[in-house]
């Protein structure tokens, strides 16, 4: 009787966990639509270790493409802009304008359906209580990765419209690498097109823009035999920039939360040793492999954008 | 650096050195001696304000950086890859904060090769093949393709964008 009483106990309390990751599985999946759907607007805070910066955020959908304006409030009023498949990053101080162009990409998926239910592989997913974010009683999501090769999301949604209101990035030992926080949001509506624009243009003077043409697996050359566990291959894209004769190759990897780009250039200098760096809470790792050079960027620990990088080979032909 | 601190002094060391730019640069400062009596700097890194962010640039001067070694630590060196970790992320505000120094430039050859038509940027003085084309690109240049296309996932919001611009204001 005692274990029949105990083993309910055990499979009841399975079933709540399980509850608990479909549940905030539903949720995540309402966040992933939201940010692309949602016309909102608003500023947030970004702040990582000794950084912290208010901005401004626009962002619509308009005709099914997406536009997006972010503009910092706080010293030099840097700029990026998102019109559809095309962003651009403008470093007022830099009087530099950094164009990335993947109009000619298919839009790639987001987030599957399938990949995130392959969510609960790599992180343990469960609702949290409510917490109040830009004057909205926001439902929290704690995402706890399953191994050292991820970090922790916490992230607060607006539980009517599903716009994610505040996220942090959470380090090996649960201090916070970074978190995006609203102080003022406007949700729905449509927004003013003037918010939406662009207001760098005519001032610029470096344009640095690269296009990005999708590639098949088979034209890529490269193999990566060491995948970090839970990453998959997004996709890979031959990048091309007008004042450099070389192209280059872009791959992207993802776990369905946490992304690692993989560069791939020809180099022609003698590079030193392997290193690594950081920025923020990404990690950037660069070596060089015969010709070419390697450079791997990823808001994952150290350890693994070095797997990565580390088990890229050339394809002998 | 060299592991003589104790776990608990390290983050109110870090604390105090995030705080203090005048700290930050003095350390900054002995690692450059260090580096250049080690030859393994052409004394570059310092002058390079420029570079705040173009931490790969920096990376082909001097990685910041823990050397990776492909071995399991012990525990006892988990405290100083803390330290290590924090400061590679420190040091980007160092070289964000060497911005008055720019005018020395080694290979800040990043501009130029993005800018041909900059008239006013120091040339490198990297003699043979040397115009790299990594140097080309800030930084933010692959932050910002990194963002782009890991815009695959949703989740992560609209607000990662920042990201790439990120710790390049006040320094000038």
């Amino acid at each position: 009787m005692r274990l029949l009483l105990f083993i309910a106990v055990l499979m009841a309390s399975t079933f709540a966990s399980l509850a608990g990751a479909t549940e905030g599985l539903v949720l995540l999946n309402k966040i992933a639509t939201a940010a692309r759907a949602l016309n909102y607007t608003g500023a947030f805070v970004y702040r990582r270790a000794g950084h912290e910066e208010t901005s401004s955020i626009a962002h619509a959908l308009v005709d099914g493409r997406e536009i997006e304006r972010i503009v910092v409030l706080d010293g030099s009023p840097r700029e990026v802009v998102r019109q559809g498949q095309q962003v651009s990053c403008f470093l007022p101080e830099e009087d530099l304008l950094i164009i990335e162009d993947q109009s000619r990409q298919q839009r790639f998926p987001a987030l599957l359906p399938a990949g995130l239910s392959d969510l609960t592989r790599y992180y343990s997913v469960k609702p949290g209580g409510k917490s109040r974010v830009a004057g909205i009683d926001a439902q929290t999501i704690i995402l706890e990765p399953k191994d050292a090769l991820r970090y922790a999301h916490e992230l607060w949604m607006d539980p009517i419209s599903g716009l994610l209101l505040k996220s942090t990035l959470l380090g090996e030992r649960g201090q916070i690498l970074e978190s995006f926080s609203f102080t003022q949001v406007n949700i729905g509506g449509v927004v003013d097109p003037a918010a939406l624009r662009p207001h760098y243009e005519s001032s610029v003077h470096k344009v640095h823009k690269v296009r990005s043409d999708e590639m098949r697996a088979d034209e890529l050359g490269w193999n990566f035999k060491e995948i970090p566990f839970g990453f998959r291959k997004l996709n890979a894209m031959k990048r091309k920039n007008p004042n450099q004769g070389q192209d280059s190759l872009q791959v992207v990897f993802s776990d369905g939360l946490a992304a690692i780009s993989v560069f791939i250039e020809p180099s022609l200098v003698t590079e030193k040793e392997p290193g690594i760096g950081s920025f923020g809470p990404m990690h950037v790792y660069r070596r060089k492999a015969g010709d070419f050079r390697l450079i791997v960027i990823g808001e994952v620990p150290a350890d693994a954008v070095r797997r990565l990088g580390d088990g890229i080979e050339r394809k002998l032909r | 650096m060299d592991g003589e601190l104790e776990p608990q002094e390290i983050t109110a060391t870090l604390d105090t050195l995030k705080h203090d730019p005048s700290l930050r640069f003095d350390w900054a400062t002995f690692h450059q001696i260090g580096d250049l009596l080690r030859r393994e700097s052409d004394g570059s890194l310092a002058v390079k304000g420029d570079f705040g962010v173009r931490v790969l640039s920096a990376l082909e001067s001097e990685p910041t950086v823990l050397a990776p070694a492909r071995v399991r630590r012990p525990d006892w060196q988990q405290p100083l890859l803390a330290l290590a970790a924090s400061v590679a992320g420190i040091a980007v505000v160092v070289w964000v904060g060497f911005g008055e120094f720019e005018q020395t430039s080694g290979s800040i050859a990043s501009l130029n090769a993005v800018t041909p038509s900059a008239t006013n940027v120091t040339l490198s003085n990297q003699s043979g093949p040397s115009s790299r084309p990594a140097d080309a690109r800030s930084l933010q240049a692959y932050v910002l393709a990194h963002q782009a296309h890991g815009s695959a996932n949703a989740i992560a919001g609209n607000t990662r964008y920042i990201r790439t611009v990120l710790g390049v204001k006040e320094n000038r």
